[in-house]
C-alpha cells in the first residue's frame, strides 16, 4: 500500500510547485512592469506554457494570481448608460446593463477592470489590439441595451474613477470621473438601430490573439 | 449560482451582453466553453446547466455523492467561469482548486487507517495551498507603496458596485494612520500564515485573525462569496482537523501487510 502515498506525495509536490510557479511569474510582471523581464522569467514562462502544465493548472484553478489588490490597487472603473426617450424627453441613468444581483455586478466590475485597463493601456505587455477590443466591448454592451430597450437612444460611457486620496482631510472632496470611451446607439422610426460613429466603429480582425492583461494571460483576481 | 441566476442570459448564449466574437478573446482554450456551446442552443440550456450545478452543489453535502458531484462540478464550474475569464474573479479560481482537492482526497465513507492517511494528505495540501495563497497575497502587497501608506486599502474599499454592508465614511480618509495600520495588518496576517504550523496557539491566532480579515472583506468590500469561501477553507484547514473527536478505525489485518508480518517474526 505504499505506492498510493508515493503517487500522492509526488502529486502534492507537483500541485504546490505549479501554484508557486504561477505566482512567481505573475508577481514578477506585476511588481515591476516597467522593467524588462528577467531570464528566469522567460524560462519559467516557457515551462508554464507546456501543455501538461497549462492544462493541469487550469483544471486545478492554479493559473491565476493570488495578489488580491497587490502590489497596487488599480484604477476603479465604472459605466454609465443613459436611456433617452426622444418622444417624452425622459432620461434614465443606469450604472450597469440591467444586472439584477449584487453578485453579478461584482462580476461586471471585473469585466470593466479588464476593459478599463486596456483603454488606459496599463497592461505591461499591451499591444495595439487591446484598445479597439475594449471599444468593441462597449459597443456590444450598448447594442445589447438597445435590443432590450427598443425605442430609446442609448449612450454608453466607460469612466475611470479617481478616489480622494487618504489623508486629504476634506469631506467635501468627491471622487473624480474621467471619461475613457463613449458610444451611442440611435433609434430610428423605421426600427433600425445604427451607430452614431459607424465609420469609426471598431472591428475585430480574425487573426487577433487573446489580449494580455496586467496579470498575464488570465483575468486578474479579486 | 443562485445569486446570478436571473442574470445568466446576460452572460451566456445568443442574448449575452458580450458579443460572441469578442467573448472568444477571453477564451483560455482549455476545457469546453459554455458560451460557445450555448450560442447554438436555446436560452433554456444555460438555466438547465445552472440547475445541474446547483443540484451538484447540494449533493456535496451528502457524503456518498461528494466525490462524484465534485468531479462533475469541476468541469461545469470550469465551463461557467474559467474557460472564459470575462465574468470571473478570484473566488472562481479558488473554488476550482477546492473542488479539485475534494475529488482527489475525499476519503469517502471508508474509515480504514489507509483512507484516513490519504485524507490527511489532502488536508496538508489544503493547508499548503492556503499558505501559498496568503503568502503571495501578502508579498504582492509588500511590493506596493500604497499598502504601506494606507491608500491601498482605502482604494480597495471604495470600489464601485461593491454593495458593502458597512461603508467607511469619507471623513475617515483624514485619518491616514488608521488606514496605514489596517494596510500593514493585512500584509502581516497574510505573510504570517505559515506560522499556523508552529503549534496550537499560533494556529488559533492565524485562524481568528484570518477570519476577521475575511469578515472585513465581506462587510466593507462586499465580496461576500469570496469571504465566505475563504472562511470555510480556513476552518477546513486549521479548525476541523484539530477538533477533539474520537474516531475508531478498522484495523488492517496484519496478513494484508507482509512487511509487518516479517518484521514481527
Amino acid at each position: 500500500m505504499r505506492w498510493p502515498y508515493t503517487i500522492g506525495t509526488l502529486y502534492f509536490i507537483w500541485h504546490l510547485s505549479t501554484s508557486i510557479l504561477h505566482n512567481i511569474l505573475l508577481l514578477g510582471t506585476g511588481a515591476k512592469p516597467d522593467e524588462s523581464p528577467m531570464l528566469y522569467h522567460d524560462v519559467l514562462m516557457q515551462y508554464r506554457n507546456l501543455p501538461p502544465v497549462r492544462y493541469f493548472a487550469q483544471l486545478a484553478g492554479l493559473h491565476g494570481s493570488y495578489c488580491f489588490y497587490g502590489p497596487e490597487v488599480g484604477s476603479s472603473y465604472h459605466s454609465l448608460f443613459v436611456l433617452e426617450d426622444s418622444a417624452s424627453d425622459q432620461k434614465t441613468l443606469l450604472s450597469d446593463p440591467g444586472l439584477r444581483s449584487h453578485a453579478s455586478r461584482i462580476r461586471y466590475r471585473s469585466l470593466l477592470e479588464v476593459a478599463g485597463g486596456w483603454l488606459l493601456k496599463v497592461a505591461p505587455h499591451e499591444d495595439s489590439q487591446v484598445r479597439p477590443l475594449a471599444k468593441a466591448l462597449g459597443v456590444s454592451i450598448c447594442q445589447h441595451m438597445a435590443a432590450r430597450h427598443p425605442g430609446l437612444h442609448i449612450t454608453c460611457s466607460y469612466l475611470a474613477m479617481g478616489i480622494p486620496p487618504v489623508g486629504s482631510g476634506d469631506a467635501n472632496v468627491k471622487p473624480t470621473h474621467v471619461l475613457l470611451f463613449k458610444t451611442k446607439t440611435i433609434y430610428y422610426e423605421a426600427h433600425e438601430e445604427s451607430h452614431d460613429d459607424a465609420s469609426s466603429r471598431p472591428t475585430i480582425p480574425t487573426h487577433w490573439h487573446r489580449p494580455v492583461t496586467r496579470r498575464g494571460n488570465d483575468a486578474d483576481m479579486a | 449560482m443562485t445569486r446570478i441566476w436571473p442574470d445568466l442570459p446576460y452572460y451566456y448564449g445568443a442574448d449575452a451582453v458580450i458579443d460572441a466574437a469578442i467573448a472568444a478573446h477571453w477564451r483560455t482554450g482549455v476545457g469546453w466553453s459554455l458560451s460557445e456551446v450555448l450560442f447554438h442552443f436555446p436560452q433554456l440550456s444555460v438555466q438547465l446547466i445552472a440547475l445541474l450545478y446547483i443540484t451538484l452543489c447540494l449533493l456535496l453535502c451528502w457524503p456518498p455523492t461528494v466525490r462524484a458531484s465534485a468531479f462533475v462540478l469541476l468541469f461545469i464550474h470550469q465551463a461557467f467561469f474559467l474557460s472564459e475569464t470575462s465574468w470571473s474573479y478570484g473566488v472562481d479560481y479558488l473554488a476550482q482548486t477546492g473542488l479539485f482537492i475534494s475529488v482527489l482526497f475525499y476519503p469517502g465513507s471508508d474509515k480504514t487507517a489507509a483512507h484516513h492517511r490519504w485524507s490527511l494528505m489532502g488536508i496538508r495540501l489544503l493547508q499548503c495551498q492556503l499558505v501559498v495563497v496568503y503568502f503571495f497575497g501578502g508579498l504582492g502587497k509588500l511590493f506596493g507603496e500604497s499598502w504601506w501608506n494606507g491608500s491601498g486599502i482605502w482604494k480597495a474599499i471604495h470600489q464601485p458596485f461593491s454593495g458593502e454592508l458597512l461603508s467607511a465614511p469619507i471623513f475617515t480618509g483624514s485619518w491616514p494612520y488608521l488606514w496605514m495600520v489596517a494596510g500593514l495588518l493585512t500584509i502581516l496576517i497574510e505573510l504570517m500564515h505559515p506560522i499556523a504550523w508552529l503549534g496550537k496557539r499560533y494556529r488559533q491566532v492565524i485562524l481568528y485573525t484570518t477570519i476577521a480579515l475575511h469578515l472585513g472583506i465581506g462587510l466593507f468590500i462586499g465580496l461576500y462569496h469570496f469571504a465566505a469561501l475563504m472562511i470555510w477553507y480556513n476552518l477546513c484547514a486549521w479548525y476541523y482537523p484539530y477538533k477533539h473527536t474520537t474516531t475508531t478505525y478498522k484495523r488492517t489485518p496484519l496478513e494484508d501487510n507482509p512487511d509487518s508480518v516479517t518484521s514481527t517474526t
